[in-house]
């Protein structure tokens, strides 16, 4: 290589600075831009010339800019982030679900209403014929099948409520899906002529991890560069190119079913992380198992109530009629129905107490207030107040359960996003030193093209003398 | 390690996040003295709650049964009291009238046992916010006519004074009146043999009386035991309820210095935090770069 070779030598150190400075300004400015990893350029020293003695490298050379990521660690946050989102969402939902049950200081529960109704009709079998007293034990009646009810509804419209977010879920599941698969391929456009296409994949970081987060799925890429985007247990949503969208039919039940875009097969009950599979859960399981705990309720009630006052008298010795409505009760919904006989309401002497006739017999209204205490077969064995206080307990424990769950992904995340970050965070602090790095390397590059110039011109002197 | 600038931020928000979780919590139970509001604060102690909450509220219920049924005792209490004194009456107007010879004031004594007996008849038909109340069961009607014939039944409204105890809160008006001798025929045996002077009937009538003051002075102390069972039910109740609400407390209410503590804990590591951050955060090579 003659002089002016070396030039080029220069010219390439400075191009390096300049790009690591440009680097370094990107780095900075993305500095808490979500998905953003760091770049790293990639330098090497030139190719080696031949020189007297041996070789010599020939400046330094750019092999290209590095996206700083860990793929493995990616992979670990974004399965633990698309248990955390269904954690999380479980949590909101049951913690709602609770708290149309009321709580104790309030007294609003159907515990609390239970008891009531005892305490009325323990009163009523004192003083049977005091028509105060009657309406009292109606009013208590009316009281407990109207919390059992408004419950029932409060939680029949979380369900609705909770079934149209599966729906938009559903809808921005197949959009984040046609995203991914255009990124798939502008990446495969940008890369195809070599080099890492950063901003694109970053772009595709942040659709992955929220898919994941809706989902629970997983993403794979695959030897050609695109992302494989399944559901946990199978049902593939993005083949690289191409996107198998979810489509959805409403049930017999007007419950809406979710269909795999792979082979149209109803997906509805595989679908269990996430975001979507904690919302279906809530759904299909967390209400609609207290929507049938409640219906088994107001069907032994009703079942066991009418049953005393049917074989009872009214205060005026006349054959008892139903204490609550439905008669005879049964099939789903029973819940949202149950209420105290019109009748009674309007003429509390048809409330029927004695079972001899007497109107100072007050033997089945002591019955009647046992309701709340006494086991029954249609509850598996536990008295109404056992099995509202089970049903409770078992509501407490899955939050308390969830709680925990979703702390433990909430910590595993952290620490998670903490080792992410060595890797692919930026530190201003590195940052200010590449900046110094880049800034001396390019002052020195300068520094020796001025010297070559001199260099130069000293040898043009000596030609043109 | 290498440590990115996101991480210290990261980091500093999970520590105060977790901080003004735990102050929330303590002002929670701050606000309403309360840590157990709900099953998912406690699901085995929210399970005991209810159940002694209800046992509460049934309490209450048997002890208004209790004290309506003492209140209706209490009247026939009065009114067996009356009943005794009444007979005492007409057995001393009996002995008058049997003890001496030929007295033409039997005729006056005849009208004041006959006046006696109809006040034995109002006591007998007794009511209580019309209800009768030695009727037994048959409280809507008068027990006894005119005539001294029973109306009613032999059982007796039974008011629960707890799950598994019962007190009859009226009387069956045959066990009163016709068990320990017919009263009011009786009576009316004395009135006519009063009338017709026949000093012999009534002397054989007097035991009779006797007999039966001896009967409704049994059957008032019957009436006392039970308004003493009703009594010591209430009583043992009242300690019953005081010892729930003790165990409720135990289990739903705060533990105030422990809560205190605990705020102040999490109100240590907030600040502390807090200062940290404000040294650490945003300080970079930059700062010291000319």
């Amino acid at each position: 290589m003659n002089l002016f070779g070396y030039f080029s030598i220069g010219l390439q150190s400075m191009n390096a600075a300049q790009l690591g400075l440009r680097v370094a300004g990107d780095n900075i400015a993305n500095v808490f831009t979500p998905g953003y990893a760091r770049r790293r350029l990639d330098l090497t020293t030139g190719y080696p010339v031949p020189v007297p003695g041996g070789l010599l490298d020939q400046g330094v050379q750019v092999d290209g800019l590095r996206r700083m990521e860990d793929r493995f660690l990616q992979a670990s946050l974004q399965r633990e982030q698309g248990r955390q989102a269904g954690s999380e969402e479980l949590l909101r939902g049951l913690r709602q679900i609770e708290s149309f049950f009321g709580n104790l200081e309030q007294g609003q529960g159907i515990s609390s209403a239970l008891a009531d109704l005892s305490a009325a009709f323990d009163q009523l079998a004192g003083q049977p014929d005091n028509l105060a007293l009657r309406r009292g034990a109606i009013s208590s009646a009316g009281a407990a099948a109207q919390t059992i009810r408004d419950t029932y509804g409060r939680l029949e419209a979380q369900r609705a409520l909770e079934d149209q977010t599966a729906g938009s879920l559903v809808t921005r599941i197949n959009s984040l899906a046609d995203e991914l698969v255009g990124l798939n391929r502008e990446i495969a456009i940008e890369e195809s002529g070599g080099g890492v296409a950063a901003p694109l994949r970053d772009q595709r970081a942040v659709v992955i991890d929220e898919l994941v987060r809706t989902t629970g799925g997983s993403a794979v890429t695959a030897s050609n560069g695109r992302v494989r985007f399944s559901f946990p247990g199978g049902p593939t949503l993005v083949t690289g190119d191409d996107a198998l969208p979810l489509s959805t039919r409403r049930a017999t039940d007007g419950t809406l079913r979710i269909l795999s875009g792979a082979d149209g097969g109803d997906i509805t009950d595989r679908l269990r992380d996430g975001q979507l599979g904690s919302v279906l859960y809530l759904r299909d399981e967390s209400i609609g198992g207290r929507l049938a705990d409640l219906d088994l309720l107001a069907t032994d009630l009703i079942g066991r109530a009418n049953a005393l006052t049917a074989g009872a008298f009214d205060l005026q010795g006349n054959a008892g009629g139903p204490l609550f409505q439905p008669d005879p009760p049964g099939g789903p919904g029973v819940a949202r129905q149950i209420a105290v006989d019109a009748a009674l309401l309007q003429d509390p002497t048809l409330l029927a107490v004695s079972g001899t006739g007497a109107p100072g017999s007050g033997d089945i209204a002591q019955q009647l207030a046992g309701l709340s205490d006494q086991a029954s077969p249609g509850l598996a064995g536990r008295s109404a107040a056992g099995f509202v206080a089970d049903l409770l307990s078992s509501l407490g424990e899955e939050i308390a359960r969830t709680d925990v769950t979703e702390g433990v992904s909430r910590s595993l995340v952290d620490n998670l996003n903490a080792q992410i970050d060595s890797i692919s965070g930026v530190s201003l602090d590195e940052e200010a030193v590449a900046l110094i790095e880049h800034q001396r390397s390019y002052e020195a590059a300068a520094r020796f093209i001025q010297v070559l110039n001199s260099f130069t011109e000293t040898a043009i002197n000596l030609v043109g003398r | 390690m290498r440590v990115g600038d996101r991480t210290f931020y990261l980091r500093f928000l999970a520590g105060l996040a977790a901080a003004d979780e735990r102050t929330a919590r303590g002002l929670d139970g701050l606000t309403d003295g309360k840590q157990v509001r709900r099953a998912s604060d406690d699901p085995s102690g929210h399970h005991t709650s209810l159940a002694l909450r209800a046992r509460l509220t049934r309490i209450a219920g048997f002890d208004r049964s209790a004290n309506a049924a003492r209140t209706d005792l209490a009247t026939i209490d009065n009114a067996l009291g009356a009943v005794i004194g009444l007979l005492t009456e007409a057995r001393t107007e009996a002995l008058a009238g049997a003890s001496g010879p030929y007295d033409t004031s039997n005729d006056a004594r005849a009208e004041v046992v006959e006046q006696l007996r109809n006040q034995l008849l109002s006591l007998a038909n007794t009511e209580q916010g019309g209800r009768y109340l030695f009727g037994g069961t048959e409280t809507a009607g008068t027990p006894f006519d005119p005539a001294g014939s029973y109306a009613g039944n032999d059982d007796e409204v039974l008011a629960p004074l707890d799950t598994q105890q019962l007190v009859g809160s009226t009387l069956s008006g045959r066990r009163v009146f016709l068990d320990g001798g017919d009263l009011f025929g009786a009576l009316d045996d004395i009135t006519q043999a009063l009338r017709d002077n026949r000093t012999g009937d009534v002397a054989n009538l007097i035991p009779t009386l006797t007999v039966a003051l001896d009967h409704v002075s049994e059957v008032r102390a019957d009436v006392g035991a039970r308004m003493q069972g009703i009594d010591a039910s209430v009583d043992r109740h009242s300690d019953e309820t005081l010892t729930l609400a003790r165990r409720i407390g135990e289990i739903e209410n705060v533990d105030l210095a422990e809560l205190v503590v605990r705020l102040q804990e999490a109100e240590s590591a907030s600040s502390a935090l807090s200062a940290a951050a404000a040294r650490i955060l945003g300080r970079s090579l930059f700062d010291f770069l000319g």
